[in-house]
């Protein structure tokens, strides 16, 4: 797997932690379950950035109050139709102004790209095969937005 | 009618292009076919029974000559030289090339239309009264609402894969015209205390499996309120209805489970959040919509044409043609004319290339060059001048689209079923066919007042079988077709959903219990009562005693 962030492929310096494996330091990446579980203590160690991966079932109100303590929240998408994520993903940025990175993993595929940096999403896991010539494209196949954005705050209607 | 700019056209070339980007890497195996069917249900291409079918948009049922002479050189050269008209005011093609699907999007963009989202879990075509701004009984003309929430959902990121299709309809009117009470959302222009017109906010009705009225969630909601609330109802579905069964996966079932008022709750919440964000509408975008839509007629007030009263007078076709299928216009001197796409022997809501042109033409001559589409299958000429009625008439006439039924029992909503589409349980054209037969003149028709007759070929409703006065069901068993009939469903203000009259009945007999049914109607009904209030007034079983009396039912 590759990282695409700020359209650049750029080293993924993040360390997904096994449910069972023992806490260690550094910039980790646990699941939402084990977050729920682990909280405090992960809190507490001495030192690094802690992320979480959610799936489309996981409630993102329950991560408002910790948010500010979070680095980074990974969107696994399971199912690569599973709109939910859209809508977390918005919520996450609008309703509690999430600043960490806002990640997309899993089955997604490239013809949704656009409507996810659209709804906050600024980096994609993506497999290795994947090129940033068709990250690019993929970017740029619909220019004209209508709603509101990450990448366009002002519906059209505004900006007519 | 609305007029693209720069960016709406730049959108749909661009979608046209990404479009045929995907279906060509479909094509050389790069997507999957499980990636590629929502890619193109969301540019309306089904693979159906015997090939693909493509639904093409008319936004709101709205549509110009140009683009009407656009369809009929499509469906010349890309199809079998016809087109069917849908209960969505959509048009669909059953018989494009996948690989030409591209092209015909291509062509459909050089006339300001397209496919996007006629089909898929997103949000789909908004539709509204096809007698919208020429009504009487008219509270706000709904179209620049339905303009905006057009280009609201067009391509909306967030919402391109919810729970399962979403269907918006907008009614503008006293009467109800657009079935608002069946659809996912439904919103009537109100005017409110203070005499400012907003909407009522209905959400959760739907046909299919479930059929259920939608729930009022809120009373009152201020125009500028629009599209806020439609994005706090659609973000709230998205994170919570269920995806675990696709028959459970409409809002109407997060609705019922949750109770409407906690589902109110979390929508006014989420609302709350974000009605003053730039989302919120502004009365310049409300006053530029609706100078797209101001009236093509002057107010004459000549009273009636003396010429259309002499041939009303002495000419008894064209009386019967005027008394069924024309309706007062808002403007005196003026008439709105339904051009009957249900003449007998055709099935119902389909056009040839050559009527499309024909109507082409005729809309250029006598309705400024305007088509409207309606969700019971036949099309409009809304603003025709009373003294170009009689002419008009007789063209149509000429090409078969002058039958006098509209509202009448051969004014049948049907779907495709068995004959063309992969979903169907069962025929429901032919069945539609045989009604038809069933009055051998046109003149029986005439004795049965507004009864309304809706088939459809399975649980899906596409037929909305479930609204109609009679409503017919193609259900399979062990591979044979039966129907099941309900009586009593109504589509409109006082909206109701049919009463199973009983066991399904065989194929063989199916029309023969409508005949029953229809001649308990004539025996029992009083002077000019619609079948709706006879069947509430004597109930469910003498046309249960006797449609089961001569019919052998399983």
């Amino acid at each position: 797997m590759k990282l695409i962030k700020q359209h650049k492929i750029i080293e993924d310096s993040w360390i997904p932690l096994a449910d069972d494996a023992p806490l260690s330091d550094g910039q980790i990446i646990v699941s939402y379950a084990r977050w729920q579980q682990d909280k405090d203590k992960i809190l507490q160690r001495s030192s690094g950035q802690v992320g979480i991966t959610i799936s489309a079932e996981d409630d993102v109100n329950s991560l408002a109050e910790a948010l500010d303590k979070i680095a980074l929240i990974c969107l696994q998408f399971d199912k690569f139709n599973d709109g939910r994520s859209f809508s977390q993903a918005r919520w996450l940025k609008d309703k509690y102004g999430f600043k960490g990175e806002l990640r997309a993993s899993g089955a997604f595929i490239q013809d949704q790209i656009l409507a996810l940096l659209k709804v906050g999403i600024d980096a994609f896991a993506v497999p290795d095969d994947f090129t940033l010539e068709t990250f690019q494209s993929a970017m740029h196949e619909v220019s004209v937005q209508y709603q509101t954005s990450a990448l366009e705050p002002t519906p059209l209607f505004r900006r007519r | 009618m609305y007029q693209y700019d720069a960016f709406d056209q730049t959108l749909i070339e661009e979608r046209a292009a990404q479009f045929r980007q995907q279906t060509t890497r479909y094509l050389n195996g790069a997507l999957t076919e499980e990636q590629y069917l929502p890619l193109r249900l969301q540019n309306g291409l089904y693979i159906q029974l015997h090939a693909p079918m493509l639904r093409i948009a008319i936004p709101y049922g709205q549509l110009n000559s140009e683009q009407l002479r656009k369809l009929a050189e499509i469906s010349e050269k890309y199809d079998k030289g016809f087109g069917h008209f849908t209960t969505r005011q959509n048009i669909q093609l059953n018989w494009p090339a996948l690989e030409q699907v591209p092209d015909i999007l291509d062509e459909l963009a050089s006339v300001q239309m397209h496919a996007i989202q006629t089909s898929g879990n997103c949000i789909r075509n908004v539709t509204t009264d096809h007698l919208a701004g020429v009504a009487q009984d008219e509270i706000e003309d709904p179209r620049p609402y339905c303009e905006i929430i057009r280009q609201w959902s067009t391509l909306h990121p967030e919402f391109a894969f919810l729970p399962r299709k979403f269907k918006i309809a907008v009614n503008g009117a006293q009467q109800d015209r657009a079935a608002i009470q069946v659809h996912d959302i439904g919103l009537q222009l109100v005017e409110g205390e203070n005499g400012e017109v907003g909407f009522t906010v209905l959400v959760g009705g739907g046909l299919g499996r479930t059929p259920i009225l939608g729930k009022k969630i809120r009373e009152f909601l201020a125009k500028e309120d629009l599209l806020t609330y439609l994005e706090a109802i659609l973000r709230i579905y998205n994170l919570h209805g269920r995806r675990d069964n696709k028959y459970k996966a409409r809002i109407k079932i997060l609705v019922k489970e949750m109770g409407i008022d906690t589902f109110r709750e979390l929508v006014e919440e989420e609302w709350n959040r974000i009605k003053d964000s730039s989302l919120k509408l502004t009365s310049e975008e409300i006053q530029r919509m609706r100078s797209y839509f101001a009236p093509q007629t002057v107010n004459h007030s000549t009273g009636d044409d003396e010429q259309f009263k002499h041939h009303y007078r002495t000419n008894p076709d064209f009386a019967k043609w005027v008394d069924k299928n024309l309706v007062e216009h808002k403007n005196p001197g003026y008439q709105i004319v339904y051009v009957s796409l249900k003449a007998p022997n055709v099935p119902p809501g389909d056009v040839t290339s050559e009527q499309m042109r024909q109507i082409a033409e005729l809309a250029d001559q006598y309705n400024g060059g305007y088509i409207r589409s309606t969700h019971r299958q036949d099309l409009v000429f809304s603003d025709v001048e009373q003294s170009n009625c009689y002419e008009l008439w007789q063209a149509l006439e000429k090409i078969n689209l002058a039958t006098a039924n509209i509202g009448q029992v051969t004014d049948m909503i049907c779907c495709p079923g068995l004959d063309y589409c992969a979903l169907a349980n069962a025929t429901s054209i032919p069945i539609a066919k045989e009604i038809n037969l069933l009055f051998d003149s046109i003149d029986d028709v005439h004795d049965l007042n507004n009864l309304t007759i809706n088939i459809s070929g399975c649980m899906n409703a596409c037929g909305h079988h479930d609204v109609g006065n009679i409503g017919i069901l193609g259900v399979d068993k062990k591979g044979e077709e039966w129907y099941q009939i309900t009586l009593g469903g109504n589509a409109s203000n006082e909206a109701s959903l049919g009463t199973r009259l009983g066991p399904s009945f065989h194929r063989r007999d199916v029309v023969n219990a409508v005949d029953s049914i229809l001649n308990v109607y004539v025996e029992e009904r009083l002077p000019e009562e619609p079948f709706l209030e006879t069947f509430k007034r004597i109930g469910l079983d003498p046309f249960k005693k006797r449609a089961y009396e001569i019919n052998q039912a399983a």
